[in-house]
C-alpha cells in the first residue's frame, strides 16, 4: 500500500474513487448509479468516502491508480484495491465487487 | 514499468487473478460500449473512445501509445492475423522486442496444434467477448507461455472488420499453481487412505474419496460435521488428546485406534495427523490421514492364531518334539519332550543327542544321521534308549526328518514317544511264550517218561515174578545141595545172575515210580554228611567234594535209601564227567516256590521247598544230550560202563517223592542238577543217621499157622507154596481171587494169614483182602507185588495189618516177613 494516494480512513471505511471522462454518457451514468448505490453518502459521514476524478482535468491521477479506461470505480479501502469498469448499472455486481453486503 | 503495478499489494496469486479479472472486465466494458475513454499515459490526455477509433484509423502510431502503459499485454492484429501492434509488456512476456514482433503472424508464436483454435478465437468478427480459454504461446527461447487472452474485434466506422485487439495475461504461474494443486487434489482424491482436514474445533473441512470409502459418509454428509462422529464414545478421551496436540501444533504419527463408520461398524485405523497453518503461520486445523488396517490386523490376528495353534499343537503333543542342529544338538524341546526325557529344556538345549543315547544305540543313531545326509527328504525311524537323569534308560520310538534346507525350520525335526511299556509288554509276551514252550517241553518230556515208565514197570512186574521163581528155586536148590556138590558153583552163578537181574528190575521200578517207598522225615544235610565218606571213595582223589548246607536247611519226607541212591548216582555221574578232576559241590538251601515258579518245574506244588544243588566242573553236555538225559537206557558212557538207568532212577525217585529235578549244562562249563523237594512240616521224629540195613536176620522159626496163598503167576505160586509147606505152614492155595473166595468159604478152620498178589485177573488183592477179612477179622494180610501201585495206598501198608513184600524176594525174606506179620498184635478193624 506504500505509495498509494488513497485516503487512509478507518479500516471499516469504504473509500471509493470514481474516474470519469467529463460528462460522457457512461461516466454520467456511472456517477448516477454510484449516487443510487450510496444515497446520502456524504451525510453518512466517514462510512463511505467517494471522490470523483475527471480524467479530462486530471489525467495523471488515473495513471497513478492504474486506470486504463473511464468510467472506472476504484475501491481504495479496504485493501486490496479493486477496479470496476463501466457505467455501474449492474448494482448487485458492483456491490459484490466492492465487498459491500447488499 | 507502471506505477500502479508497484503500488499494489505484494504480488501473489490472488493479485494476479484480480488483475486478470479486471482486465477481462475492462475488455467486456470496452466491447459493450460502456467505456467513454481510454487513458494514455504517454499523452497524458484521456482518449475519448470515439476519437480513439477514428484515431486508430488515422494514426496507428497514436493508437499504439494508448495501450503501451497497460498492465496487461496488448496485441493488435490485422485481418490476416499479422501483428500490427504489441505493447512492451506483451513483447516482454514472449521474450521479444516489440519491433521484432510487428508484422509477424499470430501463429508464429504458437504450436501448430493450437493454431486452429487461435484462429477461431482471435479472428472472431462478432462483438462478443472471447474469454475463458488458456492459450499456449511459445516464447522466443521456445519455452511455454500460458496466456489467457481477452479478444475483441476492432471495427471500422461502418462496422467493417479491421482486426483484433487482444489483452493478454500471463497465466503460466497460475496454471502451474493450479496444476500443482490439481496434482495434490488428485493425489488426495486417488489415495486409498482417508484424508480429511479438520478445523481446530474438530469440524470436518475436507473429505476425500478414500474417506468416503472408509467411513461410508459422503463428503456432503461429512463436511461441516464434527470429527467426533467417527470416534467411538469409549475413545472420546483420545479425541480430546488429539485435538489438544493439534492445538499445540504437534503432529501425531502412526496412532493406531478404532473409528466408527456410518453403518456402525468399527474399523482399525492408523492415523497420521499434521497440524495445518495458514500463510501467516497461524494454526488453522489439521490434516488427518487414516489408513484402514482392519484387514491387516485381522490377517495378523489370524496369523497369530494360526501360529498359536501350531505352537499349541507342538506344545500339547503327546509325542516329544525337538529340533536339532546339523551337529545333532537340541535347539528346541517341546514340553512333552521335556517330560519324556525327564529333563528341562534348559538342560537339553545345545546338548548333543548322542550324549543321552545308550551306547549300544549310538550306531543306529549315526545310521539315521547318514540317512538324512544321503536322502534329505527321508524319514528316519528308530528305536533307542535314552538315558534319564537317574542313569536309567527309557525306550523311545523316534522318527526324524531333515528340514535343514527349509529356511523356516532350518533344523532336523525329531519326534519321539515313550515305548517302555510296549517294550515291557513285548518282553513279557516273549517270556510267556518261552515259558509256554518250556512247559510244553516239560509236558512232553513227562509224558514220554510216563510212557517209558509204564512200559518199564510192566516189564519189571513180569520179570519179578520170573526172578522170584529163579531166585527162590535157586535158593531151595542150594539148600538141598551138599556143600561139596560140584553143581553148587553153577547154581550159585544162576542165583547171582538172578540177583543182578533183580537189582536191575528194581531200578526200572524206581524209574517208573512204582517202587514201594518208605518215606520218613529226613535231614538232608545229615544224609549227605553220612554219605560223604562213601562219596569221596567213589569220586577219587582228583575230585574235591564240597558240601555247603544252609544251617537251617529244611527237612524232607522221603525214603532214605532211595535218597541215598539219588545222591550216589549224581556223584558217580559227576565223577565220570570229570576224568581229569575238579570240584563236586553239594549245596543245600531253602526256597519258597510260588505258582509262577512251580509252573516251570513239573510236578511241584507251591510252598516251601528244600533245594539240593549238585554241580560239577566237568565236561558238561550239549542241548541234545540234556534233552534225553533222564531217559532210561540213554547213556553217554562207553559199553559196560553204565546201564543208562542211573539218572532215570534219580528222576523217578525224585518225582515219586513229589519233587522235581532239573539240569543245566553247557559243554565245557560243567553240569548242575537242581532238586526241589517239598519241605516237611515239623516232624516229631527226625531220622538222620542211617539205620541198620535190613541184613539177613536170624533163621525164622518154623510156622504152624494156616496161610491162604493167592497168586496167579504159576511159578511164583508153586515156589511160595512149596517153600511155605516146607516151612511147616498149612497152605491153602488159590490161583485167582475167585478160587480164593471159594477156598475161604469152604475151609472150616482158622486162616491166620492171607498172602496175596495185588494185581490179578478179576479182582485186586486188596479187594479180596477186604472181602475175606469181613468174615475172618483175625486174619492178617501180606501183599506181594512186582510193583507197589496206586492200588495200594501207603497208609494201608502199615501197622502190619496190610504188610507188603516186594517181588522179587527170596524165601528167607518171605519167611521173615510172614513171621513179622504174624507176630504183630492183631488190630481189630472198625
Amino acid at each position: 500500500m506504500s505509495g498509494s494516494q488513497a485516503p487512509r480512513d478507518a479500516a471499516a471505511t469504504l473509500s471509493l474513487r470514481l474516474y470519469v471522462a467529463g460528462n460522457a454518457p457512461n461516466s454520467a451514468a456511472a456517477l448516477a448509479n454510484l449516487a443510487k448505490l450510496f444515497p446520502g453518502s456524504e451525510a453518512n459521514g466517514p462510512a463511505v468516502a467517494i471522490e470523483v476524478v475527471d480524467l479530462l482535468h486530471e489525467p495523471s491521477r488515473g495513471l497513478v491508480d492504474g486506470v486504463v479506461v473511464s468510467p472506472t470505480l476504484v475501491r481504495l479501502a479496504p485493501a486490496p484495491v479493486r477496479r470496476i469498469v463501466g457505467d455501474l448499472s449492474d448494482h448487485q455486481a458492483v456491490l459484490l465487487a466492492l465487498g459491500v453486503p447488499p | 514499468m507502471t506505477e500502479p503495478s508497484r503500488s499494489r499489494p505484494a504480488a501473489g496469486e490472488g493479485d494476479a487473478n484480480r488483475r486478470l479479472a479486471e482486465a477481462e472486465e475492462t475488455i467486456r466494458a470496452l466491447v459493450s460500449g460502456k467505456v467513454d475513454a481510454i487513458l494514455d499515459g504517454t499523452h497524458r490526455v484521456p482518449l475519448l473512445l470515439r476519437e480513439a477509433q477514428s484515431a486508430l484509423q488515422a494514426s496507428e502510431e497514436r493508437y499504439r501509445t494508448i495501450v503501451t502503459t497497460a498492465a496487461e499485454g496488448i496485441w493488435t492484429l490485422d485481418t490476416a492475423a499479422r501483428t500490427t501492434f504489441v505493447n512492451d509488456q506483451l513483447a516482454a512476456m514472449l521474450g521479444y522486442t516489440a519491433e521484432e514482433m510487428i508484422g509477424r503472424s499470430l501463429y508464429d508464436f504458437m504450436d501448430r496444434e493450437t493454431r486452429a483454435a487461435a484462429a477461431r478465437y482471435f479472428m472472431r468478427r462478432d462483438r462478443s467477448t472471447g474469454e475463458g480459454s488458456d492459450f499456449l504461446l511459445r516464447r522466443k527461447d521456445g519455452s511455454a507461455l500460458w496466456t489467457r487472452p481477452a479478444t475483441s474485434p476492432l471495427l471500422g466506422a461502418r462496422g467493417e472488420f479491421l482486426g483484433t485487439l487482444a489483452m493478454v495475461s500471463d497465466v503460466t504461474e497460475r496454471r502451474r499453481a493450479a496444476e500443482e494443486r490439481a496434482r495434490y487434489v488428485a493425489v488426495v482424491e486417488s489415495s486409498e487412505s482417508a484424508i480429511c482436514i479438520k478445523g481446530l474445533d474438530g469440524t470436518i473441512l475436507t473429505w476425500n474419496a478414500g474417506a468416503e470409502r472408509l467411513y461410508g459418509y459422503r463428503s456432503s454428509e461429512a463436511i461441516g460435521r464434527p470429527i467426533s462422529m467417527l470416534v467411538p464414545p469409549a475413545r472420546s478421551a483420545e479425541l480430546r488428546h488429539i485435538l489438544g496436540e493439534i492445538r499445540a501444533g504437534r503432529p501425531i504419527r502412526h496412532l493406531e485406534t478404532v473409528r466408527r463408520c456410518k453403518d456402525g461398524t468399527e474399523v482399525v485405523v492408523l492415523l497420521s495427523i499434521s497440524p495445518l497453518r495458514d500463510l501467516d503461520g497461524r494454526l488453522r486445523g489439521a490434516a488427518v490421514i487414516a489408513t484402514d488396517v482392519t484387514e491387516l490386523r485381522r490377517a495378523e490376528e489370524m496369523q497369530r492364531k494360526l501360529e498359536s495353534r501350531f505352537r499349541l499343537l507342538v506344545e500339547h503333543s503327546v509325542d516329544g518334539i525337538a529340533l536339532l542342529s546339523p551337529e545333532g544338538r537340541f535347539t528346541y524341546a517341546s514340553p512333552s519332550a521335556e517330560r519324556i526325557l525327564e529333563r528341562p529344556a534348559g538342560e537339553l538345549l545345545h546338548r548333543q543327542v548322542c550324549d543321552l543315547v545308550h551306547p549300544d544305540d549310538a550306531p543306529s543313531l549315526r545310521e539315521a544321521a547318514r540317512g538324512h545326509a544321503r536322502e534329505p527328504g527321508s524319514v528316519q525311524r528308530l528305536e533307542l534308549r535314552c538315558r534319564l537323569r537317574d542313569g536309567s534308560y527309557r525306550w523311545l520310538e523316534a522318527s526324524s526328518v531333515n528340514r535343514l534346507e527349509d529356511p523356516i525350520v532350518a533344523a532336523v525335526v525329531a519326534t519321539f514317544r515313550d515305548i517302555s511299556e510296549r517294550r515291557r509288554n513285548e518282553e513279557e509276551r516273549r517270556r510267556d511264550q518261552e515259558r509256554h514252550a518250556e512247559l510244553e517241553d516239560q509236558l512232553r518230556q513227562s509224558q514220554k517218561m510216563e510212557a517209558v515208565g509204564r512200559l518199564a514197570g510192566g516189564i519189571a512186574h513180569d520179570f519179578n515174578n520170573l526172578l522170584t521163581a529163579i531166585l527162590g528155586y535157586g535158593e531151595i536148590l542150594l539148600d538141598q545141595l551138599a556143600p561139596d556138590d560140584p553143581s553148587r558153583v553153577s547154581v550159585q552163578q544162576i542165583h547171582k545172575a538172578g540177583e543182578r537181574a533183580a537189582a536191575l528190575t528194581r531200578q526200572l521200578l524206581a524209574f517208573s515210580r512204582r517202587q514201594n517207598l518208605t518215606p520218613e522225615v529226613l535231614d538232608l544235610a545229615e544224609v549227605i554228611r553220612g554219605l560223604a565218606g562213601l562219596i569221596e571213595r567213589l569220586i577219587g582223589e582228583d575230585v574235591t567234594l564240597r558240601v555247603a548246607a544252609a544251617p537251617e536247611a529244611g527237612r524232607v519226607e522221603a525214603d532214605r535209601s532211595q535218597l541215598e541212591q539219588v545222591i550216589l548216582n549224581l556223584a558217580v555221574n559227576a565223577r565220570d564227567a570229570m576224568p581229569d578232576g575238579g570240584d563236586l559241590t553239594f549245596t543245600l538251601g531253602n526256597v519258597g516256590l510260588d505258582e509262577a515258579a512251580v509252573g516251570v518245574q513239573a510236578g511241584l506244588r507251591p510252598g516251601p521247598h528244600v533245594v539240593l544243588t549238585v554241580s560239577d566242573t566237568g565236561t558238561g553236555m550239549d542241548a541234545a544230550t540234556l534233552e534225553r538225559i533222564f531217559e532210561p537206557f540213554f547213556t553217554t558212557k562207553g559199553p559196560g560202563k553204565g546201564t543208562g538207568l542211573g539218572l532215570s532212577t534219580v528222576h523217578g525217585i525224585v518225582h515219586q517223592s513229589r519233587g522235581s529235578i532239573s539240569v543245566s549244562s553247557q559243554p565245557g562249563r560243567g553240569t548242575t542238577f537242581e532238586i526241589h523237594l517239598p519241605r516237611a512240616a515239623a516232624a516229631a521224629e527226625v531220622h538222620g543217621a542211617a539205620h541198620a540195613p535190613s541184613a539177613a536176620g536170624p533163621e525164622p522159626a518154623p510156622g504152624t499157622e494156616t496161610i491162604l496163598l493167592v497168586e496167579d503167576e504159576r511159578s511164583v505160586h508153586e515156589l511160595v507154596r512149596e517153600f511155605l509147606e516146607a516151612s511147616g505152614y498149612t497152605v491153602l492155595a488159590a490161583e485167582n481171587p475167585a478160587a480164593a473166595e471159594r477156598t475161604a468159604e469152604s475151609y472150616g478152620g482158622r486162616i491166620d494169614l492171607l498172602l496175596t498178589d495185588i494185581v490179578m485177573p478179576g479182582k485186586s488183592g486188596r479187594a479180596l483182602a477186604d472181602q475175606l477179612r469181613g468174615r475172618r477179622p483175625g486174619m492178617r494180610v501180606l501183599y506181594m507185588s512186582g510193583y507197589s501201585d496206586q492200588i495200594l495206598a501207603p497208609a494201608d501198608v502199615d501197622k502190619n495189618r496190610h504188610a507188603f513184600l516186594a517181588k522179587p524176594f527170596v524165601p528167607r525174606q518171605l519167611a521173615q516177613k510172614i513171621r513179622e506179620v504174624l507176630a504183630a498184635p492183631v488190630q481189630e478193624e472198625q
